[in-house]
């Protein structure tokens, strides 16, 4: 006599599916909330032969001292006047408006870097807050640029 | 007075979660492609702005925390830290020698002092880097974040 042999059921237990994919949504949507990938962009200008001479008396000159504080063209001036002063500087007779002159960002050696970003991120909110046409046109020198390029051109004193 | 009694099927009181799985999966879904894998680890204070423009995925990264320690990647391994400045020029040098258009992404603590953050965005211009983004948080219109 044979005896019947019991058949395993043929099913995929999914009753722990859930748990696990909540377990890796928790995991995702906590590392996503911690991590920043957004600031401000930064376009390294490219060395143009053929433009040798700078006017220092055409750019606007913003500098960021070490207690945190703004000088625009070495008047004290607090950040939301900034986009007032320079509308003194749009060039005449622009439609719609323009500032051509260049906008020389110098922060101090010691100054803190969030006010530096402070005074970029006010600069690059300029075009709208004054409906420019185009975008500021902002340098960051460096130190090293300052004292070898800069200095010999008699723009800013390092 | 007269009581019915209820003699018909009572229903079980059970809440069908067969299709849990699936908007869990979709869920998933959505934060495997939308997520990006960070490099750099390192907790730092970042400096507020209101204009934030999105970095590109598998920037390079040069971090410095406020002990002043820099760290790099070029995108895809984790950061690693390295002795100096010097250090960051070469590195950059590499990956823009690999790519030229490769985006960098400068990560510091919002109390450095800028002469480090200076030298830098120095050396990445040196190295020819053409697109340097300076990551930042969020500034809310109150400006406390």
């Amino acid at each position: 006599m044979k005896l019947a042999k019991k058949k395993p059921s043929a099913e995929i237990f999914t009753g722990s599916m859930a748990d696990v994919t909540f377990l890796l949504i928790i995991y995702f949507m906590l590392t996503m909330a911690f991590s920043s990938t957004k600031g401000l962009d930064f376009q390294v200008p490219k060395e143009d032969p053929t433009r040798s001479e700078v006017q220092a008396e055409e750019a606007v000159f913003f500098q960021v001292r070490a207690d945190g504080s703004f000088v625009v063209d070495n008047k004290p001036m607090p950040l939301e006047q900034v986009a007032n002063y320079l509308r003194t500087k749009i060039d005449p007779g622009s439609n719609p408006p323009v500032i051509s002159k260049p906008i020389i960002l110098r922060p101090a050696p010691q100054a803190p870097y969030g006010a530096m970003m402070e005074a970029f991120d006010e600069l690059r909110q300029v075009k709208t807050k004054l409906n420019l046409a185009k975008d500021l046109n902002i340098t960051l020198p460096t130190q090293r640029e300052v004292e070898n390029v800069w200095g010999a051109l008699g723009v800013l004193t390092p | 007075m007269l009581k019915f009694r209820h003699v018909g099927h009572r229903p079980d009181p059970y809440i069908p979660t067969a299709s849990m799985a699936d908007i869990v999966f979709l869920l998933i879904i959505f934060f495997v492609i939308t997520y990006n894998i960070e490099v750099d680890k390192v907790q730092v204070q970042l400096p507020r702005t209101l204009i934030r423009e999105d970095v590109p995925r598998e920037s390079a990264y040069v971090s410095v925390d406020l002990q002043g320690v820099i760290r790099v990647s070029a995108g895809k391994e984790t950061a690693v830290p390295v002795p100096s400045v010097e250090e960051v020029q070469s590195f950059a040098a590499d990956v823009v020698a690999r790519d030229p258009k490769h985006a960098f992404v400068v990560k510091a603590d919002r109390g450095t002092r800028y002469q480090v953050v200076d030298r830098i965005i120095d050396a990445l211009k040196q190295a020819k880097v053409q697109t340097i983004y300076l990551l930042s948080e969020q500034k809310t219109v109150e400006g406390e974040g």
